[in-house]
């Protein structure tokens, strides 16, 4: 039996941004063992489902989150402050893998996972085999920009052209990709943003990993609420976000339609 | 040192503590979070004689004090369960019963007589899952053709038999006693209640809305639940087994002053993933601490307030 339930005390939590927080939890050290692209469940007193949230940063005893305040979840998160309590399961899921040269791509608040992956593989690969990661992001406007994060990020663009360049980061993306020119893509973000830039990576024949996001029951594979349908090597079939997820080849996965909607 | 073992009939388990079919996969899923060979049983997410893709996204929603689930009984079918599933139950020594689902009569029973020929010890027939087309409900609301399908499976199989009823019947206590007289060694209720969720957001000019039409669940439908164990304890010999928001060993109290010789839980499981096992240790010290033998003794107690 491996430890994945948690009463983690909050060391901080803070706005970072409209509507954007950033908390840190005190987790057990080496019991707690978590990787970039894994997800935990808070739980949210009077709720029935537990909320899944975007591990930002993990190191020692200190787990960070950043969440955006959506829906009475979220808002009830935002009021607690250091001292107070979370009861939390995980880590589940899978996790982003780093190859070469790797571009991270985040939109919103989905710079969560990609931030991690950032932080984490910085010092184990950087500099190995001419290895290099970066990271680029795209928000609605500077409002919507995490300040915390702000040193990690290499490129940032606005759609309202805000705080660094003004447009979608999908654009961007495109020129990114030829002046960089990764073997690996790793992004999260709005549906729509991985969609049109994993379909950039795939024309480009580029590895490209995306992080799927739903609603969630379990966030353990047994009830099968939050499945896709994904495409493996030819056979269509459904995969639980929770489990198989939340990091799916970019290859596999259906973005038409109302599967993803 | 208490005794919480079920005896009534051939329902025989060490505890009155279940899991609710649907929500605890089919053997391993929970075992990070409780020891399954503590729980009475683990009953199986409904199995299909075919695999079964189940229904498309949108599936759950969550409501004022439950959820809404449109699964459709996404399975693995009945041939994938014994090749990998049970094998794992089984060496692992976790009790279990296997939720059976079949679009005809003939589809039940040939379910139920693999389950006889692997020496599977319980079933309980899926007759009332509200979120698939053709079948199963269709078999739960009528006493006459649930009658025909309960008396074809016990024809085939000598295990116990409950039959999981649906609350969404004018006569929840007909279908009981159709069951009975068919041969059924138990009844389960209730299965969700019919139900829509509904989640709008109003963002840019535009409404947003979320929907999910299918089983409704969770704390709310308790006290539904309640009702449909006391109507039928009124009118059956057999053991019933309860269900429907339970969160608690007060829950499980409820139930027992209600009429249920058993429990399972469901939704609970996805706020709580220990609170089986949980609830389970919470019984036994109840028992101990408090001069109850057995869990006769306990639900005396409870029926003659």
């Amino acid at each position: 039996m491996v430890q994945k339930q948690f009463k983690a005390r909050i060391k901080h939590n803070r706005r970072t941004g409209k509507d954007l927080y950033i908390m840190d939890l005190q987790t057990p050290d080496g019991i707690f063992v978590s990787k970039p692209g894994q997800f935990i469940s808070v739980l949210i007193p009077n709720k029935t489902l537990r909320r899944p949230l975007s591990i930002m940063s993990h190191t020692g005893d200190s787990l960070q989150l950043l969440y955006k305040v959506r829906g009475e979840g979220t808002k009830y998160l935002s009021e607690l402050t250091e001292g107070d309590t979370v009861d939390f399961t995980g880590p589940f899921g899978n996790s982003f893998e780093l190859k070469t040269r790797n571009l991270l791509i985040g939109a919103g608040v989905g710079i969560a996972p990609v931030y991690y992956l950032k932080s984490a593989g910085t010092g184990v690969n950087e500099g190995v085999n001419n290895s290099e990661t970066r990271l680029i992001a795209g928000f609605k406007t500077k409002d919507e920009i995490p300040a915390d994060l702000l040193p990690s990020i290499d490129f940032i663009s606005t759609d309202d052209g805000s705080y660094g360049k003004q447009g979608s980061i999908v654009d961007y993306a495109k020129s990114y990709i030829e002046e960089f020119k990764p073997d690996n893509i790793c992004i999260c973000g709005p549906v729509i943003v991985m969609k049109l830039i994993s379909q950039i990576a795939l024309e480009k024949n580029i590895d490209c990993q995306v992080s799927m996001e739903r609603m969630m029951g379990c966030s353990i594979g047994a009830c099968r609420g939050c499945v896709i349908k994904i495409n493996d090597n030819g056979t269509i079939k459904n995969a639980a976000v929770c489990k198989e997820g939340t990091v799916f080849d970019a290859r596999k996965v259906f973005y038409g339609g109302h599967e993803h909607a | 040192m208490p005794d919480m073992r079920v005896n009534k009939g051939k329902l025989q388990l060490k505890n009155p503590i279940m899991t609710a079919s649907g929500t605890y996969g089919y053997n391993l899923e929970y075992e990070d979070f409780t020891d399954l060979t503590t729980l009475g049983a683990i009953v199986t997410k409904a199995i299909t004689l075919e695999p079964r893709n189940g229904n498309p996204w949108q599936r759950i929603i969550e409501t004022d004090c439950g959820m809404v689930n449109s699964i459709g009984l996404e399975n693995v079918g009945i041939e994938r369960f014994l090749k990998e599933k049970l094998p794992v139950l089984i060496k692992r020594k976790i009790d279990f019963a296997v939720n059976i689902a079949g679009s005809t009569l003939d589809e039940y029973t040939t379910l139920a007589k693999k389950c006889e020929d692997n020496s599977i010890k319980i079933i309980e027939l899926n007759v009332s899952c509200p979120n698939v087309q053709h079948g199963c409900l269709e078999f739960g609301v009528d006493e006459n053709t649930l009658g025909s399908l309960v008396k074809s499976v016990r024809s085939v199989f000598s295990g116990c038999l409950i039959v999981k009823l649906t609350p969404n019947v004018t006569s929840i206590e007909k279908l009981g006693l159709a069951c009975q007289a068919a041969g059924a060694d138990a009844v389960s209720a209730i299965n969700t209640l019919k139900g829509t969720g509904i989640k709008l957001t109003f963002e840019n000019g535009k409404f947003k809305k979320e929907q999910v039409t299918g089983g409704y669940s969770g704390r709310g439908i308790k006290p539904a639940a309640l009702s449909a164990v006391m109507r039928l304890s009124k009118v059956l010999n057999i053991p019933i087994i309860g269900m429907g928001g339970i969160y608690s060993l007060n829950d499980v109290f409820e139930f027992f002053a209600a009429g249920a010789d058993a429990v399972q839980i469901g939704t609970a499981n996805f706020t709580h993933p220990d609170i089986a096992g949980k609830i389970v240790s919470e019984l036994y010290s109840f028992m101990e601490n408090n001069g109850f033998n057995t869990l006769d003794e306990l639900k005396g107690a409870l029926r003659n307030e």
